[in-house]
């Protein structure tokens, strides 16, 4: 199997594509920390679903915004599985405001989260994948690194900072082992989401992605789910990927062509 | 003249770029607020520039991270010069350090100064600008926005988000004639010892043979890259990324993926 005998930490694994990637991980016989803030239910589905499998998976609530919380999950995977080869920096937020309706506070967060979260969790595994010269780093970014958003500025901001970080953590980590790339997903129906915007706490199902409408503006035909982005990551995640260093993989259906 | 009863705003006036940026829209007429917390040394010669021209000028060291006192300097400019015509921003501190060891403080540090003043500016100038329908702006940027430097990791995502800010902005606030652009500066003498890496070839003791044009030894190019590009003959130049570099990276263009320059 592609993964046999590795371990990941996959972030906000408990919903959307992070679920989708934890479980294909598992799938190609990786074992994984399903990573979650407050998702418990979502982290609970996905685990039964990689045991459905046969695979092993453990759940670590950490919030990433919390240097202590991720350094103490990268110290329990370890303990639990002996190393670690594999992260997948995943989670992240949306907030679907116009750049004249954003707060500073607003902006804040996003940074935080989105981009700060990422750093901090590269850092917190640097020195156990540096030890054992061998890391696997995806982050998974969006289309929208390189193309505007338009109804959520900061949101394109925060995937152009993490452009730069793929590209300059390859830089870096290339020389111990360590590859780190970006996967750039399109438009992904993650079936019931918490609202985007952040006053909307309900859970509702975007239908627009799956309308007409969209999807004649994606050449593919069809709006992609979870398990149309994991197997990239996968691919990323193994042994096979070792002279992809710093590159970021579209996945979108051809949508930003067009 | 072209810029003859236009008030430009300039970040970090203070430091080179800021101030052949400021010269420069001087001799063309224009009046100027001058922003920056660095040595103001620079101000007694801009403020004889600016009496020699007959332009007016404002000296002032506002926190651009702080949307009340943004606001509260733009009050004040519109009293004294009736609106905001240009936004220069002009923010670029690099810090020296890698990804292994940045700290939380240098990570707030560099995305503050480089990053939020300029979605903080953006957002409260851009609001001026709008009730006249009509505005520029620059954002003075790196060929680091997408070329990595092996040293300086912070700046390139600082600069990175900014170039994002600008195609986002560009979609969103140029039906109200608000036009911006960003401009993607390449190597000055002493650019090495600035971004000098042991990861990286880019800054090696040959560098400045990779300079086509020769190396730049002052910012008087880009001040006039900026001044073009604030003009209203560039009015159909929007959203774009201005490469100036005298060929530097075609050393390396078109690595992957469409977006390594």
């Amino acid at each position: 199997m592609l993964l046999e005998g590795k371990v990941a930490i996959v972030t906000g694994a408990g919903t959307g594509i992070g679920k989708g990637i934890a479980v294909d991980l598992a799938r190609n016989g990786a074992r994984v920390v399903i990573n979650y803030r407050s998702s418990e239910t979502g982290a609970l589905d996905t685990k039964s679903k990689i045991e459905s499998l046969g695979s092993e998976a453990i759940i670590i609530k950490a919030d990433v915004l919390r240097r202590e919380q991720v350094e103490r999950m990268v110290s329990q995977t370890i303990e639990r599985f002996g190393k670690l080869d594999i992260l997948v920096n995943n989670a992240g937020i949306q907030m679907n405001y116009s750049l004249m309706e954003y707060t500073g506070d607003d902006y804040d967060s996003m940074i935080h989260i989105n981009v700060k979260g990422y750093l901090v969790c590269i850092q917190s595994v640097i020195a156990n994948m540096k030890k054992n010269r061998y890391g696997r780093i995806i982050n998974i970014t969006s289309v929208h690194s390189k193309r505007p958003i338009i109804n959520d500025p900061v949101y394109g901001m925060t995937k152009g900072a993490l452009k730069m970080l793929t590209r300059e953590c390859a830089v870096e980590l290339g020389r111990y082992g360590i590859t780190v790339n970006a996967v750039e997903p399109g438009a992904v129906d993650v079936g019931i989401r918490t609202g985007f915007r952040k006053e909307q706490q309900t859970e509702e199902v975007n239908s627009f992605i799956q309308s007409e409408l969209f999807v004649s503006k994606i050449p593919v035909g069809f709006t992609g789910v979870p398990e149309d982005i994991a197997p990239v990551v996968s691919f990323l995640a193994s042994d096979g990927s070792r002279y992809f260093n710093g590159s970021a993989v579209r996945v979108d259906g051809g949508a930003v062509l067009i | 003249m072209r810029f003859k009863g236009r008030t430009v705003f300039i970040t970090d006036a203070g430091c080179d770029s800021g101030r052949a940026i400021a010269s420069a829209f001087i001799k063309e007429g224009a009046n100027v607020v001058l922003n920056s917390k660095s040595d103001k040394a620079f101000v007694r010669d801009i403020i004889e520039d600016c009496k020699k021209a007959g332009t007016g000028y404002m000296v002032c060291s506002n926190d651009l991270l702080d949307a009340g006192s943004l606001n509260g300097l733009i009050e004040e400019i519109e009293q004294q010069f009736k609106r905001i015509d240009i936004l220069i921003h002009n923010n670029n501190r690099v810090k020296r350090v890698s990804v292994e060891e940045c700290d939380d403080a240098t990570f707030e540090e560099i995305m503050n100064f480089n990053t939020k003043s300029a979605f903080l500016c953006t957002q409260c100038i851009g609001k001026s600008m709008m009730k006249n329908k009509y505005g520029k702006i620059v954002y003075v940027s790196s060929i680091h926005d997408d070329k990595p430097t092996g040293s300086s990791f912070i700046y390139s995502m600082s600069k990175s988000a900014v170039k994002n800010l600008c195609h986002e902005a560009s979609v969103e606030m140029g039906k109200n004639g608000i036009n911006m652009n960003l401009i993607e500066m390449g190597p000055v003498e002493g650019d090495n010892l600035k971004f000098r890496s042991r990861h990286t070839v880019i800054y090696d003791e040959d560098y400045k043979s990779r300079v086509p044009m020769g190396i730049a030894r002052n910012m008087d190019n880009l001040a006039s890259l900026v001044t073009y590009i604030a003009s209203d003959e560039a009015r159909y130049i929007h959203g774009s990324d201005i490469r100036i570099d005298g060929g530097f990276l075609m050393h390396y263009a078109l690595l992957e993926d469409g977006g390594l320059r």
